[in-house]
């Protein structure tokens, strides 16, 4: 009976000695997107960042990143993320939730190389991606080559698009942009949505689901696609292209946010480390975005795609925050209207 | 009288506790994981039902929310457009379902044996594969469209999926095993005299069916019935999965609004009026069910 107490006594103290190891090597939780994205990021970030440092990085995969907003939010209390990269808008509304802190500029020695809109207190940018479209030139009876183009009869039923709320609305103002609108004069967007009615084939909830329509031929061509997800489409075969449209091309940045998480200082350590001008490379021509550090240069790959400067239109994200669901609801009765 | 005072004895009787004698705590400890889950349940609902009070700016109490859905016509036609479709798929389930739990009992017991063997393997497949299954059968590269292309009868594929159509089909094939069990659960009970007694006296097979069984299993189709259509208006896979979209039900509504619109009080609203309508059609079937049980004599044999 003795002996037997003692090898459970010594088991007990073997097992919580095992766990005081595991709990020696720093660990932070970074939540972002899986798939290609996170084998990226784990191929140009995780891995040497802990080579580095000997800061071990978790990824929490998310969906969309309301759905993660939402879910951190519930677990304000017990946060147990660190870190995530989202967008401005999920940025404005966690920072509205309290569940981010202030990231410390100071600390951020590759900070100098992002420009000025790129950070501030509770956001730091780490990249800037392009939406244009992805379609199959061998079903598409023309090449395309601006916005108005998915307006054209032959495409009726072939177009896929996002969701009202998906890339924070983006899409929405797009058209709005197309038909001569802007953040505050919406109504041409729902204008050119009742025309482009007849040709949206789908409505995609994600990026996995928008990837998987088009490669599965439900639809043709897939509207508000970012370079990143035409890495995973290319794959599918040599007949899908991506093109940057004309006149102008929505573009936007994704950020990190500071959680306040159990290892905020690690988490700071490791946004310097994504914004130096080397793992921005690294990154950014694996997923075929735009680095946010100015000294890292834009990926060869993405050359043939990315649009110049002057083409780009960066939206209003916080402003769009107030009024999307005002426009979701406008949207669905366009869109969904019986 | 605590739980172990009334526990019953071999005899079905009571047992009393001796005095003096410690109450035994196993019976208490049992059932504390199903309190405790039935608590945690309950308070999610609670912590909902306060947070659909709140107002446009967060006051509270309100009924703001309640009354933006009661006077939105685009709100309205969620609800309305998921009943129409619950409604639907419950009466196509009804359709589908009897003849094949009328055929269970008709045939050998090696029949209704893989029957149920069928049943229970749909039953526990994975829901959203069975979803899947279904873009694999109907979508535009789906093997229907590819027949009906390949066999010259259309010329282009046609849009099974991703609308009203996908989804009703998908809310009928996820919920037709709930109606067949049902329907078949009473069936399995009837009397076979009744039906026997009826042919004695003449009536022709279609004559007993009409008059005799199916009058007989109505408990059955109701019980079903009711199972399917609250299903049915609840789904949020189904929608989310086939509609495309385009088809909105009133669970893939608050998601938006609660997840993606970061709208919880108005996400809050829609679920709780999700619920109430559930629970008064749940009491009034169980209602009109007893009434129903009375005629045919089912009360009696379940009380």
């Amino acid at each position: 009976m003795m002996v037997k107490a003692r090898s459970v006594l010594l088991a007990a103290a073997a097992l919580l000695a095992g766990i005081g190891g595991a709990e020696a090597q720093q660990k932070i939780v970074l939540q972002s997107w899986g798939g290609t994205w996170g084998d990226a990021m784990k191929e140009a970030w995780f891995e040497p960042f802990e080579k580095e440092t000997g800061i071990q990085v978790e990824l929490r995969p998310q969906g969309s990143m309301m759905d993660a907003l939402a879910k951190l939010v519930a677990q304000k209390d017990r946060m147990d993320v660190d870190l995530w990269i989202t967008g401005m808008t999920p940025t404005a509304l966690a920072d509205e939730a309290g569940i981010l802190e202030t990231i410390p500029r100071g600390k951020l020695t590759n900070a100098e190389h992002l420009p000025d809109a790129l950070i501030g207190d509770k956001y730091v940018g780490v990249w800037n991606t392009i939406y244009g479209v992805a379609y199959n030139k061998e079903t598409v009876p023309f090449p395309i080559t601006k916005w108005s183009d998915l307006l054209d009869e032959r495409l009726a039923g072939q177009v896929g698009i996002p969701h009202a709320t998906g890339y924070g609305g983006k899409f929405i103002l797009l058209l709005g942009w197309l038909g001569g609108g802007d953040v505050d004069n919406i109504d041409p967007a729902f204008e050119v949505a009742a025309q482009l009615k007849p040709n949206i084939g789908i409505i995609s909830k994600s990026d996995p689901e928008a990837i998987k329509f088009l490669t599965s031929g439900e639809v043709d061509v897939a509207a508000m696609m970012p370079p990143g997800n035409f890495v995973q489409i290319r794959e599918a075969g040599p007949q899908f292209e991506f093109v940057a449209p004309e006149p102008f091309v929505p573009a936007n940045f994704n950020n990190f946010a500071l959680l306040k998480g159990p290892n905020t200082e690690a988490a700071v350590k490791f946004i310097d480390f994504a914004i130096s001008k080397q793992a921005q490379e690294e990154l950014a021509r694996r997923v075929l975005v735009i680095p946010a550090n100015t000294q890292a240069a834009i990926p060869e790959e993405l050359a043939p795609f990315a649009p110049p400067p002057e083409r780009l239109r960066y939206p209003d994200e916080v402003a769009i925050t107030k009024v999307l669901p005002d426009w979701a609801e406008r949207w669905d009765r366009v869109i969904q209207g019986r | 009288m605590t739980l172990d005072q009334a526990l019953p004895g071999p005899a079905g009787d009571t047992v009393r506790r001796r005095p003096g004698r410690r109450p035994n705590p196993v019976p208490y400890l049992l059932v504390l994981p199903a309190l405790l889950l039935v608590a945690g349940l309950v308070g999610a609902l609670l912590v909902l039902s306060l947070r659909s009070l709140e107002g446009a700016q967060g006051q509270v109490p309100s009924l703001a929310q309640y009354a933006r859905i009661a006077t939105s016509p685009h709100y309205l036609d969620h609800f309305t457009h998921s009943a129409w479709l619950a409604g639907a798929a419950t009466l196509a389930a009804a359709v589908l379902g009897y003849p094949v739990a009328y055929y269970m009992e008709r045939v050998g017991r090696p029949m209704r044996r893989a029957i149920m063997a069928f049943l229970a393997v749909v039953f526990f497949s994975d829901y959203v594969l069975r979803m899947f299954g279904l873009i694999l059968v109907l979508g535009k590269t789906g093997i229907v469209n590819r027949l009906l292309v390949w066999s010259g009868a259309v010329d282009r594929p046609l849009s099974l999926m991703y609308n009203d159509f996908g989804v009703f089909v998908g809310l009928v094939s996820a919920s037709l095993p709930f109606m067949i069990l049902a329907i078949n659960g009473v069936l399995a009970r009837l009397d076979p005299r009744l039906p026997e007694a009826a042919a004695l006296l003449g009536a022709s097979p279609p004559r007993v069916f009409w008059h005799v069984t199916l009058p007989l299993s109505v408990p059955g189709i109701v019980s079903g019935g009711i199972i399917v259509f609250l299903l049915s208006l609840n789904s949020f896979v189904t929608p989310a999965l086939l509609g495309g979209g385009f088809v909105e039900m009133v669970a893939t509504f608050i998601y938006e609004q609660a997840i993606n619109l970061f709208n919880l009080p108005l996400g809050a609203a829609a679920a709780m009026i999700l619920f109430f309508v559930s629970m008064v059609l749940l009491v009034g079937v169980n209602g009109l069910f007893d009434r129903m049980g009375r005629r045919f004599g089912v009360r009696e044999e379940g009380r």
